[in-house]
């Protein structure tokens, strides 16, 4: 391989390695936030009943 | 995603293209190892970085162990989280270096080594958070653990200086073993870092406060 090819590949990992990690937090920051949005229903729910 | 208005997102949304540029445009190539001599400013950078969450992991383990706040806990997490992502890249690119100067992916040279028990602490210490469901009983280890695997850290950063190693140190005692535009790359780069650490940390940060509260909202209306 060619030295320049080391480079982009160490480049790549890292970009990619730091995009899957964004990546992931977003998708448990919107479960999150959809747990927290059916929860409110819930209590909303619980709030009509009572 | 990131907060709208996160001072250290932004400043991170331009301090990165701007190391990159620097690296790319700026930095001279280094005479024997050509091209691939680039990767170091930001492996440099990356385990900076890495040791400052590592850090920040130790002193939340101890301010938690000390006040039993669970903001404390949430900040050692989130260092320890961000720490072995940091540690992770360290290693990769170290290996992508290694295999055109070294002519291997790798070997068991006393910083390498030790870098890999650091990323095996800390790995052992996300294992162990997912693993425990108590709480208090998740933070309490947590915290000892990053605590215990600081330790590690001033290995790491000895080990290349005291033992036989054939890992390059820049930062000597006599100072630091670059040409000067090769130091002004290095500080651009490390500064992108240190600013994408700080992001990536108050993020995690507020996912696992979001989380807290939701886990509380839950206990409660099942009582």
């Amino acid at each position: 391989m060619e030295r320049a090819t080391y480079l982009i590949l160490a480049y790549m990992v890292i970009w990619v390695g730091i995009a899957a990690y964004l990546t992931w937090l977003s998708g448990r920051q919107r479960q999150t936030a959809r747990r927290l949005e059916e929860l409110t229903a819930q209590l909303k729910r619980r709030e009509v009943q009572s | 995603m990131l907060k709208r208005f996160d001072p250290f997102a932004v400043l991170a949304l331009v301090a990165i293209p701007g190391a990159v540029a620097t690296v790319f445009f700026y930095a001279p190539l280094e005479r024997t190892m050509g091209v691939v001599q680039k990767i170091f400013y930001f492996h440099l950078g990356l385990a900076a970085a890495a040791f400052l969450s590592f850090f920040v992991a130790c002193v939340a383990g101890v301010l938690y162990l000390v006040q039993r706040q669970r903001v404390r806990d949430e900040q050692c997490a989130a260092a320890v989280e961000v720490g072995v992502l940091f540690t992770t890249l360290v290693l990769l690119t170290g290996s992508i270096w290694g295999r055109p100067i070294w002519n291997t992916w790798w070997t068991w040279d006393p910083r390498l080594t030790t870098s890999l028990i650091l990323w095996f602490i800390f790995a052992g210490c996300l294992i162990l958070r997912g693993a425990v469901e108590q709480e208090e009983k998740r933070a309490v280890f947590c915290a000892v653990m990053a605590i215990v695997g600081f330790v590690d850290v001033p290995v790491v950063f000895l080990s290349a200086r005291r033992w036989r190693s054939i890992h390059p140190t820049v930062i000597r005692s006599e100072g630091i073993a670059l040409e000067p535009a090769m130091i002004v790359t290095l500080a651009v780069s490390l500064f992108a870092m240190l600013i994408l650490w700080a992001a990536l940390f108050r993020l995690r940060c507020s996912i696992q406060r979001q989380e807290n509260t939701l886990l509380d909202l839950q206990q409660q209306l099942q009582r």
